[in-house]
């Protein structure tokens, strides 16, 4: 079913518009040529294109885009852990990580890191993550450039678009058809601002990133600490506590990214791009007739007692899909209310679906030829 | 000799803030209160924390290098920050500009007050490196008197780091940031308590 606020309409202007993305995938897609070597590598370079555009083409065609968005959103998430758990074992033999790993900085850098980084960084200049600066396939520098420079246009975009980690919890809030729990206290949207600000000063305090060594669930399906003593024992399980409580069961029952929406300190630190980024997503008052459907769609509890968004939003769409009267809007910040919001829509779309794409295509292009290798 | 003290506070007060920081932090968030009643929790909680150093520079000064700092103590005195956070989550702090009239009434209407200073004192005996830094310093000097002025100046170029933190209570939206206080509460209230039983 069409959602007929936003369909562009017709095929072909939705193939039109669909089209700048299609070139932009094609060579974000080819890794400088890289995925492109054998007969293979390209059928499965083309797969890999296609589903990106036409996801892409849903969107603009159907009118709805957290539908398609979550589909590739949650898709890339698992095949980003394919893609990197097969990487480790290529490089390292494993998916866990010993001292002497840490000691020689073959870590590579996570973006959630960057919450713990910063501060020490600026009040002892230290980088307290055991990774390389410049070199390797995540390295600190490069993600740093593509985190701040995506958060700066997108805000907490990269939440819906951007982190491979998201599509995860994403997933298992959309798997059962009615939440068990109903009503989740909105409150425990500013719990992971808690975290955020005592896990950057217990990390400049210790000069360790302790989110990391002792509470990310995303280390269950990325790489994890060697069992060799009862602390190692402690943190596995304590990760695989946390990745079922709040990936899986949490997220079943309440349908809400229980992770993201209350526990990630990077979510937080996300969130405050929100004030620079032009884009946002905004009630248009006029013509809202407060039913409240927005409110209880919200996956990230991003939508106060006013029907208005707040600071957490991460501009998933979710909202704007369900809203009945087209009141909820992709907007850009400065222009007037309820003109040109097609055109909002398009100038967010952009860049958010070429952040996915750059971040996680190359990873999902892997895991295809993974996968496709074990048969 | 006590200008090392300065020194070293001044080298290492990035570390305070790391380590003492989110305490007064969560109080000032969770309670809320306006600009002047949020630096007064600093006064208060520095004050506290200026008591520990004292006490810390001349338990060092009289025992002259003798170990007198226990695990056991250190890990008790955690515990105790760590229950004191969690009141602090449970609890509203009254404002700290509250007039009492009258010595008693003082008094009782100001014995909750007492809470912020105490978390400064207990927080601060708790040894970390900077105290360790600025002990050694301490002891070095040539007399009682002197170790303590070492102690005093330390405080004073650790504290100025301090300085910006009242600073979150500008933010207007006041409910989120209570929450958020309350929440670090819990969370630092939690991890002092794990740390202290494991100390024990
Ligand atoms: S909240 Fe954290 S895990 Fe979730 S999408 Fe954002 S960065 Fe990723
Ligand atoms: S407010 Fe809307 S766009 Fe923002 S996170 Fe919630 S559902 Fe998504
Ligand atoms: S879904 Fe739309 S109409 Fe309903 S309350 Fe939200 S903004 Fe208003």
């Amino acid at each position: 079913m069409k959602n007929k606020l936003y369909s562009t309409g017709n095929v072909l202007r939705s193939i039109l518009l669909t089209l700048p993305m299609t070139l932009i995938s094609m060579m974000m897609l080819s890794q400088g040529g890289q995925a492109l070597g054998t007969l293979e590598d390209t059928c499965v370079y083309l797969a890999a294109c296609a589903i990106y555009n036409i996801a892409f083409f849903l969107m603009l065609y159907k009118g709805e885009i957290d539908k398609w968005r979550a589909v590739v959103f949650a898709t890339s998430a698992v095949l980003f852990s394919v893609s990197f758990m097969n990487n480790l074992i290529e490089l390292r033999g494993s998916v866990t990580y010993s001292d002497a790993d840490v000691l020689s900085c073959e870590i590579p850098f996570c973006h959630i890191v960057t919450t713990m980084v910063v501060i020490p960084a600026a009040i002892k200049q230290t980088i307290i993550f055991p990774g390389s600066i410049m070199t390797g396939f995540a390295s600190i520098s490069a993600m740093f450039v593509i985190i701040f420079g995506s958060s700066i246009i997108l805000g907490r975009g990269f939440c819906s678009w951007g982190c491979f980690y998201g599509g995860w919890d994403d997933a298992f809030s959309r798997v059962a058809k009615n939440p068990i729990i109903k009503k989740v206290n909105v409150a425990y949207r500013w719990f992971s601002f808690a975290m955020l600000i005592i896990m950057a000063l217990w990390s400049a305090a210790t000069l360790a990133p302790e989110y990391c060594s002792w509470l990310c669930p995303f280390k269950l399906v990325t790489e994890r600490d060697a069992i060799v003593d009862t602390e190692t024992l402690l943190k596995n399980v304590v990760m695989v506590i946390l990745f079922l409580g709040l990936v899986v069961v949490l997220p079943l029952i309440t349908k809400k990214r229980i992770q993201c929406a209350t526990f990630c300190p990077m979510g937080a630190f996300e969130s405050l791009f929100n004030k620079i980024s032009i884009f946002h997503v905004k009630n248009n008052e006029s013509k809202c007739i407060k039913c409240g459907k927005c409110q209880r769609s919200c996956p990230l509890l991003a939508i106060d007692s006013k029907l208005k968004p707040l600071i957490n939003c991460s501009k998933c769409g979710k909202c704007v899909d369900a809203c009945p009267t087209g009141a909820m809007q992709f907007h850009i910040k400065g222009t007037p209310v309820g003109t040109k919001i097609t055109t909002a829509r398009l100038l967010f779309l952009y860049p958010a679906y070429t952040l996915m794409v750059t971040l996680i295509g190359g990873s999902v292009v892997n895991a295809i030829k993974i996968i496709i290798n074990l048969f | 000799m006590t200008i090392e003290g300065l020194i070293i506070g001044l080298s290492v007060g990035a570390s305070c803030v790391a380590s003492c920081g989110p305490l007064i932090m969560s109080v000032i968030m969770k309670n809320s209160p306006t600009p002047s009643d949020a630096y007064s929790y600093l006064g208060r909680f520095m004050a506290g924390r200026l008591m520990a150093y004292l006490a810390i520079a001349a338990v060092t000064g009289l025992m002259r290098g003798c170990q007198w700092q226990s695990a056991k103590v250190m890990a008790v005195m955690s515990i105790a920050v760590g229950v004191m956070m969690i009141v602090n989550a449970l609890v509203k702090l009254p404002s700290y500009c509250a007039k009492g009239v009258g010595v008693k009434t003082y008094i009782r209407s100001h014995a909750p007050m007492m809470y912020v200073p105490a978390l400064g004192f207990i927080s601060s005996i708790n040894i970390c490196p900077p105290v360790i830094a600025a002990a050694t310093a301490s002891l070095n000097a040539p007399s009682t008197a002197q170790g303590i002025g070492t102690f005093v100046l330390f405080f004073i170029g650790s504290s100025i780091y301090m300085l910006p933190l009242p600073l979150i209570s500008l933010f207007e939206d006041k409910e989120a940031i209570r929450t958020i206080g309350r929440f670090m509460s819990w969370i630092i209230g939690v991890m002092f308590i794990v740390k202290g039983l494991i100390g024990l």
